[in-house]
């Protein structure tokens, strides 16, 4: 049982610290990235812990992992939409992810918060096909999803 | 009249303690902390209720509110309750103390909650259970009751069991022959290792604290659920195959354990032999088919006398209450043993009466003498 008052200090800092650091990272993803639109397409699955969110695949991201294993970490160039499993050195944007049934899989960024009472809704709209969302992506191909667009426009509009 | 009060009355009445002796008592009982279930209970109840109702509120999205002043409210929130719990451990106060730092806790949990929120990240659940294991890792040793500990060890254990099926999952994709039912097998057995692991490392660190009791309980139960579970899934697994790479991380924890508890000075030859000889027990009732045990029975017989192992190493500690529960364990798999042998018979009411009457003459014999044989027991390991 820890009784030293340093130690103490030490244990009840550092779980505020690590939540501080992991804030911090990915509010500098979200300011520093390069900004990017992408379509999307997808289902609202439930979870109490969590609220409501809608998930969703990036359009047109299903056989991009042909003839990769599934789980392995690839790399999803944005502008080209081709998958390597290697760092891509000539790509300008490009999004860490993994294969699962031949389709590329971004799980930082195939999840958005919704309310309640609006989930239903968005989730015909994504499913529409009608649905985009603007995602912030850093050199090291870490993306924050910044935004949820219906029809090119904010959904809370 | 208080339970103390009465007993205390009754000893004076018998001769077995004076007056002055029983003030005395009055006075010690008087100066312990104040506690016992009747007041932490209920105050640890209603913290937990607060902090489930805060994560409640985080997921119910506060679209009103920006996310950064939610944040920041999150930070000022933990960074309060830590210095509130310090300063009651300062204070010596060790029910408020115990009640803060449960919800210091489940605040960060909360946080990570809002933060997956704020910045609409993904991954799974057992993810964000096992980054605040991480985080809270150091908090648990500072907890005075077995709470916080427990619901600690709960998540550990809970979410490696899913990422660890996740990953035998994934094992299935490159060997076939590795079904689902074999995977869960292997995460039964292994979790109350990783369990057991925690406890004795807990014990040689830290000493006999609320931590490593609340380990301990939680290691007990995973222990009997895991032996129940491979009794029940014996039929699906008879036939499973042999993947090293799945049984590794079992076999790496076993010794570890071992290894730890024979270089825990606390424990005597004898119960370091005791804990061995019920960890090899546990093992072979998870290679079973291995070893050429293909019979429900066969079993069953390794199981009882795993449980027997176990409840001769509490016997040896004088865990008189673990020592029983294990002993009634032992009884039940008996009345099993008995159905499976004469199965035909149990069908019948006369199989019926004739295991009902072993069952109660086996209880009647053993709140006879139970007393009598932990007793007996205990001297014969000392």
């Amino acid at each position: 049982m820890i009784e030293s008052k340093k130690a103490l200090i030490v244990v009840l800092i550092l779980p505020i610290i690590a939540l501080f650091i992991l804030t911090f990272k990915k509010q500098s993803v979200k300011a520093f990235g390069h900004k990017i639109e992408l379509p999307i397409t997808g289902y609202d699955p439930r979870d109490l812990l969590a609220g409501h969110y809608l998930v969703y695949r990036i359009k047109d991201s299903e056989q991009l992992c042909s003839g990769f294993q599934d789980s392995k970490e690839v790399f999803l160039c944005l502008n080209t939409m081709s998958v390597s499993d290697k760092r891509p050195t000539s790509c300008k944007i490009f999004v860490r992810g993994e294969c699962f049934h031949n389709s590329f899989r971004a799980p930082s960024i195939e999840r958005y918060y919704v309310p309640q009472e609006q989930a239903a809704k968005l989730e015909q709209l994504i499913q529409r096909g009608n649905a985009s969302i603007v995602v912030s992506v850093s050199e090291q191909g870490e993306a924050v999803v910044e935004e949820l667009l219906v029809n090119g426009v904010r959904w809370q509009r | 009249m208080s339970k103390l009060e009465k007993s205390l009355v009754e000893w004076i009445e018998q001769g077995i303690i004076d007056v002055s002796q029983a003030d005395r008592i009055r006075l010690y009982e008087s100066q312990k902390p104040e506690g016992g279930w009747s007041i932490s209970g209920p105050l640890i109840l209603g913290v937990v209720i607060i902090g489930v109702g805060i994560i409640s509120l985080i997921a119910a999205n506060w679209r009103f509110i920006p996310d950064t002043l939610k944040l920041i409210s999150a930070f000022l929130i933990l960074a309060s309750l830590a210095i509130a719990a310090f300063r009651t451990h300062v204070q010596r106060d060790s029910l408020k103390f115990d009640a803060l730092i449960i919800f210091f806790a489940l605040m960060c949990l909360a946080t990570i909650g809002l933060i997956s929120q704020v910045f609409h990240t993904g991954g799974k659940l057992e993810h964000a259970f096992l980054f605040w294991c991480g985080i809270t890792f150091g908090v648990i040793f500072t907890a005075r009751r077995g709470f916080l500990p427990f619901l600690w060890i709960v998540a550990l254990t809970l979410s490696l069991a899913a990422v660890s099926f996740d990953f035998l999952v994934d094992l299935r994709k490159i060997n076939d022959a590795l079904r689902y039912v074999d995977g869960l097998h292997i995460v039964a057995m292994t979790i109350p290792l990783l369990s057991l692991t925690l406890t004795t490392g807990s014990r040689f660190i830290v000493g006999e604290s609320p931590t490593t009791r609340a380990f301990q309980q939680w290691t007990i139960l995973c222990v009997v659920g895991s032996l129940v579970s491979a009794q029940i899934l014996f039929h699906s697994t008879r036939n499973n195959s042999y993947f090293l790479k799945a049984y590794l991380p079992a076999y790496i924890l076993f010794l570890l354990a071992i290894f730890i508890i024979y270089n825990n000075k606390g424990y005597k030859s004898i119960q370091k032999h005791l804990y061995t000889i019920a960890l090899i027990f546990y093992f072979l009732v998870f290679h079973a088919g291995f070893v050429g045990i293909n019979h429900a029975l066969g079993i069953a017989i390794l199981n009882i006398l795993a449980f027997m192992a176990i409840a001769f190493s509490f016997a040896s500690i004088k865990e008189r209450k673990y020592f029983q529960y294990f002993l009634v364990i032992v009884g039940i798999e008996f009345v099993y043993i008995y159905l499976q042998a004469f199965g035909g018979l149990a069908s019948t009411g006369l199989g019926l009466v004739l295991s009902g009457a072993l069952l109660v003459w086996m209880t009647i014999l053993w709140k006879r003498n139970k007393n009598e044989i932990a007793l007996r027991i205990e001297r014969w390991l000392e």
